[in-house]
C-alpha cells in the first residue's frame, strides 16, 4: 500500500528526512515515533503531497507522489497535527464542502455525511457551527472529513495532541474502530502507550533517519535490546535470582522482597518466556503473575534514540 | 468515485457563497445596540435614496459620475483588502493544508477563489445601483452605462486578481492586505493626485475632484473636463496589465506560490 524509496528532504544544509525506506502492507497500522524535530511531520507532508521530496519517491498504491500528486490526493486521507476550521459554516456544510472537493456526487453526499458523523459520534452536532465545537470534537470532525472519500491510506499526524484524557481515550477508541475497517494507517504520536495499544508495526525516526522499524518484537531482536518481564511470586522468591542467573538470555534480575515481585531483563523472544516460567515452576518458585512491562515501547524508544534532531 | 472528472459548480465558489450568506444570517445573533446601528444605516440609505430623486438633474451627467466615483473609491479601498485574505488567511488559520490535499486542480482552486471574491464588490455595486439608475440622464444613458459597464467589471477583476496574488505571495494575512491596498491606492489614487498637481502647476488650471479621485472614469470620458489624459490614465492601465500578469502567475505558478512544493507543472500535468 505504501512504499518509501530513499525518501529525502533537504532544506539547504539541513537534511530533515534522510533516505527513508519503508514498506506498509494493506491493513497495516504503522506507528511513527520520534522526538520533536526528527522528521515525522516532514515525512507525512511529503506523503500528503504538500512537500516535494528532494530525492527518492513514495508510492501510494503504486502511484508516485512526485510524478502524480493529483492521483495520490484521492488515495489518501490526511489529518494534520495543527489544523483549523472555517468560521461561519455548520458541521454538515463543512463536510459537504470537502465531499464536493473530493468529487463525491451530490446525491451521495447526504447519506455519506450521516455515516461519517455516526462513526465519529458527531451526529448530534450536525447543525452546530464548527467554531462552537470543543477541541476534541474538532479533531473528530477533521477525522470525519478525512474519511469522506473512503481513502485506503490514512495519514494521521498527532491526532490526539492537545486533547484532554477523556477526548484522548475517545480518539483511541475511534482509531481502533478504523483498524477494524481494514484501512492502512500511518500515525505519528508522542504518546507511545497509545501507539503500542493498536499499532501492528512501529518505526522509530531520529534526525531524519529510521533507526528501527517492525513490530516491537522485531525491533527488540534487531537492536539486541532486552524486554522487561515483571513476575509476582508468592513462594520461593529467595531462589529466583540463583535460578535465573543461570539462564543465558537473562541480562539482569531485580528482586523486591517486600513487594514479592521480580523484574527480569530478558533478551529472548516471546516464546522463550514460557520456558523461563516453566523452569521457575519446576524449581518450586510459585509464579502467580507474569507480564511484560507496559512501558516497553517507551523504554525501547529511550534506548534506541539519542535525543538528536535533524 | 473520487477520481471522477471535475464537473458542476466550483466547490470553492459554493463555499464562499455559503460563508457570505451566513455572515448575513448571523445578523440575528447581534446584540440590540448593533441592531440599532444597522437599522439607522439602512434608514439613512433609504432617506438618501429618496432625496436623491429631487437632486437629480437628468440633463446633467454630473450626478451619475459622482455615484460612479463614490462606488469606485469604495471598491478600490475594499476589494484588494478583502481578496488579499484568501490564501494568506487560510494559511494562517491552518485550513490551507486540508484544502491543498483535496484532488482539486490548481485551476479550480485559483478560479474558485477569484470568483468567490466577487461577492463583496457585487454588494457595493448592488447598493449603488438604485442611485445610478435615478441619476442617469435620458439623453446620455447609452454612453454612460456603456462606459460604466466597460470600466467597473474589469477594474473589480483587476483588484481581485491583485489581492489574491498578494495573498499567495505574502504569508501573513495582514501583510497581504497592506501590500494589496497599498498597490491599489498607489495606482488608483496617489499617481493621479500627483498628475493633477502637476497639471495645476504646469497649466495653471484647477483639477476637478473627479480627475483626482477617479482617473478611470475621467479617462473614459464620463467627465468632460479632461482633455489630455496624462499619468492619471496610466494608473488604471497599469492596474489592468498588472492584473493579467497576477492571474497568469497564479494559474501557472500556483505550485510554487501556494503549495510551496516546487512541483513542476509539466510533471503534475502528467497525472
Amino acid at each position: 500500500m505504501l512504499d518509501l524509496v530513499n525518501l529525502t528532504k533537504r532544506y539547504h544544509d539541513l537534511t530533515a528526512v534522510d533516505h527513508l525506506n519503508l514498506h506498509l502492507a494493506p491493513g497495516e497500522i504503522f506507528g511513527f515515533i520520534g522526538p520533536n524535530g526528527a522528521g515525522k511531520t516532514t515525512t507525512i507532508k511529503m506523503l500528503a503531497t504538500l512537500l516535494r521530496p528532494t530525492e527518492g519517491d513514495a508510492l501510494v498504491d503504486g502511484v508516485s507522489v512526485v510524478a502524480k500528486p493529483e492521483q495520490v490526493r484521492s488515495l489518501i486521507g490526511y489529518m494534520p497535527d495543527n489544523f483549523g476550521v472555517y468560521d461561519d459554516v455548520k458541521v454538515w456544510e463543512y463536510l459537504d464542502f470537502f465531499a464536493s472537493a473530493y468529487r463525491i456526487p451530490r446525491e451521495q453526499r447526504s447519506s455519506l455525511i450521516g455515516d461519517v458523523l455516526a462513526l465519529t459520534d458527531l451526529r448530534i452536532k450536525r447543525d452546530a457551527f464548527v467554531e462552537e465545537l470543543s477541541r476534541g470534537m474538532k479533531q473528530r470532525l477533521c477525522l470525519a472529513k478525512t474519511l469522506l472519500h473512503d481513502p485506503p491510506l490514512l495519514l494521521l499526524d498527532e491526532p490526539a495532541s492537545g486533547l484532554d484524557p477523556r477526548a484522548r481515550i475517545e480518539m483511541r477508541e475511534l482509531l481502533k474502530q478504523l483498524r477494524r475497517t481494514g484501512k492502512t494507517i500511518l500515525i505519528s504520536s508522542h504518546i507511545l502507550s497509545e501507539l503500542a495499544d493498536f499499532c501492528t508495526t512501529v518505526g522509530i525516526i531520529e534526525a531524519g533517519r529510521l533507526v528501527a522499524s517492525g513490530s516491537v518484537e522485531e525491533i527488540i531482536q534487531q537492536t539486541g535490546l532486552t524486554r522487561t518481564l515483571e513476575l509476582r511470586i508468592t513462594a520461593g522468591l529467595e531462589r529466583v535470582e540463583t535460578v535465573l542467573r543461570e539462564v543465558e538470555m537473562v541480562r539482569d534480575v531485580v528482586v523486591d522482597a517486600d513487594a514479592g515481585t521480580c523484574a527480569v531483563s530478558f533478551a529472548g523472544e516471546l516464546d522463550d518466556v514460557a520456558d523461563l516460567l516453566k523452569m521457575l515452576l519446576d524449581d518450586g518458585v510459585r509464579v502467580v503473575q507474569a507480564m511484560e512491562s507496559a512501558s516497553d515501547l517507551e523504554g525501547l524508544f529511550m534506548r534506541v534514540t539519542r535525543g538528536q534532531v535533524a | 468515485m473520487a477520481n471522477a472528472r471535475p464537473r458542476g459548480v466550483n466547490p470553492l465558489l459554493v463555499h464562499s457563497l455559503r460563508q457570505f450568506m451566513r455572515a448575513r444570517r448571523k445578523l440575528g445573533q447581534r446584540p440590540l445596540g448593533q441592531w440599532i446601528i444597522l437599522l439607522s444605516a439602512a434608514a439613512a440609505y433609504l432617506v438618501s435614496l429618496a432625496s436623491w430623486w429631487h437632486l437629480v438633474r437628468p440633463a446633467d451627467k454630473g450626478a451619475f459620475s459622482t455615484v460612479v466615483i463614490c462606488m469606485m473609491i469604495g471598491l478600490g479601498l475594499m476589494v484588494p483588502g478583502l481578496s488579499a485574505g484568501v490564501f494568506a488567511q487560510e494559511r494562517q488559520n491552518g485550513t490551507l493544508d486540508l484544502l491543498l490535499t483535496c484532488p482539486l486542480t490548481n485551476r479550480e482552486l485559483v478560479r474558485g477563489k477569484l470568483l468567490g471574491q466577487f461577492l463583496g464588490p457585487l454588494t457595493i455595486v448592488g447598493l449603488a445601483l438604485p442611485f445610478l439608475i435615478l441619476a442617469t440622464p435620458a439623453a446620455d444613458a447609452a454612453m454612460l452605462w456603456g462606459a460604466t459597464l466597460s470600466t467597473v467589471p474589469p477594474l473589480i477583476l483587476a483588484l481581485v486578481c491583485l489581492g489574491v496574488y498578494c495573498s499567495a505571495r505574502v504569508r501573513s494575512a495582514a501583510g497581504a492586505r497592506a501590500v494589496a491596498t497599498g498597490v491599489a491606492l498607489t495606482f488608483g489614487l496617489l499617481l493621479p493626485m500627483l498628475d493633477a498637481a502637476f497639471c495645476e502647476l504646469s497649466h495653471h488650471s484647477e483639477p476637478t475632484w473627479s480627475q483626482i479621485f477617479c482617473p478611470c472614469v475621467s479617462y473614459l470620458g464620463l467627465v468632460g473636463e479632461i482633455t489630455e489624459p496624462g499619468l492619471s490614465a496610466l494608473g488604471p492601465i497599469f492596474l489592468l496589465v498588472g492584473a493579467v500578469w497576477c492571474f497568469a502567475r497564479l494559474e501557472l505558478g500556483f505550485d510554487r506560490l501556494v503549495r510551496n512544493t516546487e512541483y513542476s507543472p509539466r510533471r503534475s500535468a502528467d497525472a
